[in-house]
């Protein structure tokens, strides 16, 4: 079948202009292609943990486009909206250019060896009178892993302080803690294929269609080829998602716990559960319960699991009959019902699949290992096209933020600092004596901005994320950043920021392409990109400024790398080897879509824990939990009951607040903000209200509505016919707005076991302002 | 942008050229491919009202076939059209039609 170019040129034109992604020649095979003084190279989307393919195009320093690759397998050429502007977002008029010295009021410009002066004095001074827990690092899930390495090891190996957190506690570390409990092993067992190859999607507080707009569109497509395709939305909203899935559950918040206990119980009750599955892979256990909710400074939880039979389990769950928790969720029992049979289902592929709805939640960690209970009783885990998938929010928090591990209490690989052997082993790639790690976890993120509000913590760094904006309880920790003293915050940033405008020193840093990268996706793929144009200004690389830092402290022997990048990770390469983390060398990422891990002999693993798929799974062991060694290498069912959100509504306060994103904005909005196209699109945060409860309290659609928390209170406008749809009793406000605060509302309750607080959840009143 | 249309009903008709596209010879340059793969085009209307509850419903309902002088999509099976196609500017012309 011929075609001309010119006819090819043309349909391509239309189809691009119609959002279609074609995809030709250039980008499948050969990325680097120069041609009418563009040159194109391959990256990961810069936005959420998708981890979507694109093409960028540069010309004369610049880049000039940047369009789905049709060679990535996540994502197949397709792109959602803010991917196709990428190539804008590092664009925006006011990009910092310039080092920044706060004098009074004031920022003034300064040289880099001003700055970096200033910044190594600063931690001098205070790890001198202070010590080294005097000092922190706030980095993030958009680290890349050289950026996320050279912190965790700058820190923990260098300065000798547990130190270092990143955003992603606010993020996923729930969904850590889930892993990590049930399977002693952090990171899914599936993989995207899952979203082709399944039938029935249990969708858990996760507004899909909106923030991981490309992996839905692989379940509507998946849907459209197979009528058996059935999605389901168990939400305390509605929303697009909702609006696509073929039913949706509402449920009261927080009872997403009992829920899950019902299902867990109708499936125990009924005996819809595999036997040989639990006999051969799974043990019971229980921890403590009253476990509270980390509202006071300071607060310590250490979990006392303890062995049970399935007999006790199955007496657990006696008081989850669905007439109980229909009460409790508001879900009819008949629904639970329903639904507990479709998972246990034998002719259905099942998954589920979650996001913050889970992970932030003052029972974040169990109701984690709550939905792997269901998964573990009906043996629909580690099979092509079954399995539970955590999904990720940021572009590297698997491949950063968790992998390498810039958490307080974790080293790369799964290991962390209160277990000696692992100590020694970081120690010795290091090349620093094993002592020099300390063996106590310090603050996680809500506690090192608790400890810089008290003045136990002087100087912090932040890189690559904007907790002044995205922290709850924001003006508690607002206040406490300028409360003077020996205080003094460091932020690299890209733009001016609410976190930038409360630093003694701003550093420009150079973002995605203007710097050699890797992040890891949700679905354990590593994906590596080059350097395709120039920072501006003298803007330079995250990576750079912290081993300048360290240098200046003299610990530059940590960093003895020539070609940085490549050095730094086959260094950390080393920690994943034999570990069921495997990486392949620098190089093989250099080539490919990425590679999912554990990647042995150059293969890389769709399905872990799986015979066929695992290398480390022997012939004829089917399914193995090798990485659970303290449990026989058997998974964890956890009998986790219900408690209560740390703040429901009241007379005084008697709305639910939850939080979220929409669509075109991303994050706290700082790069999305400055494209005119999302702005103009979702350009400011609205109150999404019932029209029952606006009704009340005499608010029309549009009408300016005052939201008031315990900790804050904002205007916003009230929307009630906006692309979510608030339940009754409950508002949603989007956090992204940097004139418009929600986080100032939330509370900041955490779980004891993931510390990770829960943005979701907290009482509001609203009055027509 | 009536250029574009008849360009979108031309890529409809090439459909299946298209791929067979990886066997040809020639090769795009850059500077055509950038022009070519554009932004998805904005909604120059407010969203419609819901068609059977279903957004895709109510965008298909004119872009399926391109009727009511709708642009027809050259990609009618992909289901998500909010993901890509976000609001726009409202032109004159489209205030009457759909609410917001």
């Amino acid at each position: 079948m011929a075609l001309s170019r010119r006819d090819f040129l043309k349909a391509s034109a239309a189809a691009a202009a119609l959002a279609a992604a074609t995809g030709g020649r250039l980008g499948a095979t050969d990325v680097h292609a120069a041609e009418g003084g563009i040159r194109w190279g391959k990256a990961p989307c810069r936005f959420c943990g998708t981890g979507c393919g694109v093409l960028v195009g540069v010309k004369d320093g610049r880049i000039v486009a940047t369009k789905g690759d049709p060679a990535a397998p996540v994502n197949k050429g397709l792109n959602c909206i803010k991917g196709y502007f990428l190539s804008k977002v590092l664009y925006g008029k006011d990009r910092l250019t310039k080092p920044l010295i706060r004098k009074g009021n004031k920022m003034v410009e300064a040289s880099w060896d001003e700055a970096m002066d200033l910044i190594a004095s600063k931690f001098r001074e205070s790890i001198a009178k202070h010590g080294p827990d005097s000092v922190a690092m706030f980095g993030s899930g958009q680290w890349t892993v050289f950026e996320g390495y050279a912190a965790a090891k700058l820190f923990k190996a260098g300065i000798g302080t547990n130190n270092i957190e990143p955003n992603a506690r606010f993020c996923m570390a729930s969904a850590v803690t889930g892993f990590m409990t049930t399977f002693n092993s952090d990171e899914p067992m599936g993989c995207y294929d899952d979203l082709d190859l399944g039938d029935t999607y249990f969708l858990w507080g996760a507004n899909m269609a909106e923030c991981h707009p490309v992996l839905f569109s692989r379940l509507i497509d998946n849907r459209l080829k197979n009528p058996k395709v059935k999605i389901i939305d168990f939400g305390t909203r509605f929303t697009r998602t909702s609006q696509m899935a073929d039913k949706y559950i509402r449920f009261n918040p927080q009872t997403d716990l009992a829920l899950l206990n019902a299902i867990a119980h109708i499936i125990v009750r009924d005996r819809l559960y595999d036997e040989n599955f639990i006999r051969k892979h799974v043990v019971f256990k229980k921890g403590k319960t009253n476990i509270g909710y980390g509202l006071e400074d300071k607060f310590k939880f250490a979990d006392d699991p303890k062995p049970m039979t399935f007999d006790e389990y199955r007496e657990f769950l006696k008081p989850y009959t669905p007439e109980y928790v229909s009460k409790l969720s508001g879900v009819p029992a008949k629904t639970i019902e329903e639904v507990a049979r479709l998972y246990a289902d034998k002719s259905r592929k099942v998954n589920s699949l979650w996001t913050m709805g889970f992970n932030q939640h003052v029972r974040g960690t169990w109701v984690n290992n709550l939905v792997y209970n269901v998964h573990l009783l009906t043996g629909k885990i580690c099979k092509p096209g079954e399995n539970p998938m955590s999904l990720t929010g940021q572009p590297s928090a698997c491949g950063t933020a968790r992998e390498v591990g810039t958490f307080t209490h974790r080293l790369p690989a799964d290991m962390v600092v209160m277990n000696e052997e692992h100590r020694k082993k970081a120690a010795e790639i290091w090349g620093v004596p094993a002592e020099k790690i300390p063996a106590k976890p310090t603050y996680h993120a809500t506690e090192m901005f608790r400890a810089l509000d008290r003045g136990d913590i002087k100087v912090l760094w932040v890189q690559v994320t904007n907790p002044f904006q995205s922290a709850p309880n924001l003006s508690r920790y607002r206040k406490g950043a300028r409360k003077g003293g020996d205080r003094f915050i460091i932020v690299s940033d890209i733009y001016p920021t609410r976190s930038t405008e409360l630093a003694d020193v701003v550093l420009p840093s150079a973002s995605w392409v203007e710097k050699e990268g890797f992040f890891g996706n949700a679905e354990r793929r590593g994906q590596q990109w080059f350097k395709m144009v120039e920072p501006p200004g003298e803007a330079r690389n995250d990576l750079w400024q912290t081993m300048e830092l360290a240098r200046r402290l003299g610990h530059g022997n940590l960093f003895p790398y020539k070609y940085v990048e490549k050095e730094m990770f086959e260094e950390y390469r080393k920690f994943t080897l034999g570990q069921g983390k495997d990486l392949a060398p620098y190089e093989a990422y250099t080539k490919a879509r990425g590679l999912r891990w554990p990647v042995v002999n150059g293969k890389e693993t769709l399905w872990r824990y799986t015979e066929g798929y695992d290398p480390y799974v022997k012939a004829g062991e089917g399914v193995k939990f090798y990485k659970n060694k303290p449990n026989d290498y058997k998974a964890v069912i956890w009998a986790r009951p219900y408690e209560p959100a740390a703040e429901a509504p009241d007379r005084q306060y008697p709305f639910w607040l939850c939080t979220g994103r929409v669509l075109e904005q991303w994050h706290t909005g700082t790069m999305t903000g400055r494209v005119p196209e999302l702005k103009r699109a979702y350009g400011g945060a609205v109150c999404e209200i019932h029209p029952e409860d606006a009704k009340r309290l005499k608010v029309k659609h549009g009408d300016k509505v005052r939201v008031t928390s315990r900790r804050g209170s904002i205007v916003l406008t009230a929307d009630l016919r906006g692309r979510g749809k608030a339940e009754k009793g409950n508002v949603f406000v989007a956090f992204f707005d940097e004139n418009k605060m929600i986080n100032e509302l939330c509370i900041d309750a955490y779980c004891p076991i993931s510390g990770e607080p829960d943005y979701k959840k907290c009482a509001v009143k609203l009055e027509k302002a | 942008m009536k250029k574009m249309l008849s360009l979108a009903i031309l890529c409809m008709a090439l459909a299946l050229p298209l791929m067979a596209l990886a066997d040809e010879e020639e090769v795009p340059s850059a500077k055509e491919i950038s022009e070519a793969e554009g932004v998805p085009p904005v909604m120059p209307h407010a969203a419609p009202p819901l068609k059977n509850g279903s957004e895709e419903a109510a965008c298909l309902a004119c872009h399926e076939e391109g009727k009511n002088g709708a642009p027809q999509s050259p990609h009618a099976e992909r289901r998500a059209c909010t993901q890509c196609h976000v609001q726009g500017e409202i032109k004159e012309k489209h205030k009457k039609k759909g609410k917001r």
